[in-house]
């Protein structure tokens, strides 16, 4: 009894043999490869000013009723005279911020007119809207370049929307070109992310109909 | 093959059942894939999250260090000696000299621009107080101290040695049966004190690519 590989050459010479000479085109097997990976958001770090909260034990807020010495008012009990909220830092793995408009954290809602979903992970815009982002990244160190990439087929009109960089938490908007690095001729320590929509209508869907999901990226150089 | 959304959820899930805990470090050495831990971890700020939550293909976490927690980081204990030379100038040396309590004294640990609440009981007056570390190493840090004064031999007795630190690392630990470093970040100097909480806020998507 041959063994299998025999068997295969056994045949595969009747084949010659029979119809003629052998196909030298290997064939390709294209195989379709899904997989999933984690994409960590930023990191944001805050700190909360104590105010005049009760803290037991502690020297200046620890006393009931008496004056505080930290902003010279009585402490209170509860968190209700805890002080301001501050952003300290925002930073990403790899110098690369990723969108995935799956929150609003970062979407300035303020200044924000386009359409931003959520749940269908996309940004719809009409003529004149804009989208703006919070400080995607925000660490005490000076931006100097930065690469805006959006899938290209993830876009919709690309010729209507306009894209912009700021490195001074968006109040000097430098416009930028799609997969193209961008040297600010404004440096500063808070990168915004900018869209403007200046006809018709366009959108950014960063998700596909598989469900894969390309994200908006800026990276980032700091000096 | 088409992996399908309830089958990111059910990834999900298992990664948000093994969340376990957050903590901050002092070393801003860059992140890499092969890290296994935080550079220089604080023990006292290995806490449970404040917050987790989930939705669609995502995880979302909320770290809090409050007020009263990670100020004051304890170096050694009352049997630990020190010799207090004075290198140059106004620079004075504190070193361990390996007699008693070791205060794990290394270049990163304190390192230059955290601040050491000095109160040694057996300390001349004129080498306590708090001050800005200008150099360390094995078993050593420096300080300036204008008035300071060479003396050897002296235990913190009853007094303490503490550092404030300033966190420049922040580690998410998964499987608290045996803790795993999922991801470490690394941000600009967060100096922390008594007046102050620090929030640190994050979200893990899982994204089919």
């Amino acid at each position: 009894m041959d063994d299998l590989l025999t068997q295969v050459a056994k045949n595969q010479q009747k084949t010659n043999d029979e119809i003629g000479f052998l196909s030298n085109i290997t064939p390709v097997f294209k195989i379709r490869r899904r997989g999933i990976r984690l994409v960590h958001s930023p990191i944001v770090v805050t700190n909360t000013d104590i105010g005049d909260a009760f803290i037991l034990g502690s020297a200046t807020n620890g006393v009931l009723g008496a004056h505080n010495g930290h902003a010279g008012t009585q402490v209170t009990l509860g968190r209700g005279k805890i002080g301001p909220t501050l952003t300290l830092a925002v930073t990403n793995a790899n110098n690369t911020y990723q969108e995935m408009l799956r929150a609003n954290t970062f979407v300035n809602t303020g200044a924000t007119t386009a359409t931003v979903s959520t749940v269908n992970h996309d940004i719809n815009f009409t003529a004149g809207q804009v989208y703006k982002s919070n400080p995607i990244f925000n660490n005490g160190q000076t931006i100097v370049k930065a690469t805006l990439n959006i899938l290209a087929s993830n876009i919709t009109n690309v010729a209507n929307l306009r894209f912009y960089l700021s490195a001074d938490n968006g109040v000097t908007l430098e416009q930028v070109t799609n997969a193209v690095e961008h040297t600010f001729t404004v440096t500063g320590n808070k990168l915004v992310l900018y869209m403007l929509c200046t006809a018709a209508t366009a959108a950014v869907d960063i998700e596909d109909t598989n469900g894969k999901s390309t994200p908006i990226e800026v990276s980032y150089v700091i000096a | 093959m088409v992996i399908v959304n309830n089958g990111v959820n059910r990834v999900r899930d298992l990664l948000y059942a093994d969340l376990y805990r957050g903590k901050l470090g002092t070393n801003d050495t860059a992140p890499a894939e092969s890290d296994t831990d935080l550079v220089v971890g604080e023990s006292t700020t290995y806490l449970a999250f404040d917050t987790t939550s989930y939705s669609d293909k995502q995880i979302t976490m909320n770290y809090l260090l409050n007020s009263a927690l990670g100020n004051s980081i304890a170096f050694g204990g009352a049997s630990t000696q020190f010799d207090i030379t004075n290198p140059s100038g106004t620079t004075f040396r504190y070193t361990f000299d390996g007699t008693g309590t070791d205060p794990l004294i290394t270049a990163n640990r304190p390192e230059v621009g955290d601040s050491m609440v000095i109160n040694g009981q057996n300390f001349n007056a004129a080498n306590n107080g708090t001050f800005v570390v200008t150099a360390s190493g094995a078993n050593y840090f420096e300080v300036t101290n204008a008035s300071g004064v060479v003396e050897s031999n002296k235990t913190l007795g009853t007094g303490s040695l503490t550092m404030i630190p300033i966190y420049k690392e922040f580690g998410i630990y998964t499987n608290s049966a045996s803790p795993v470093l999922l991801s470490r970040d690394t941000f600009t100097d967060i100096t922390k004190d008594a007046t102050k909480e620090i929030n640190i806020s994050t979200t893990i998507y899982i994204i089919q690519d």
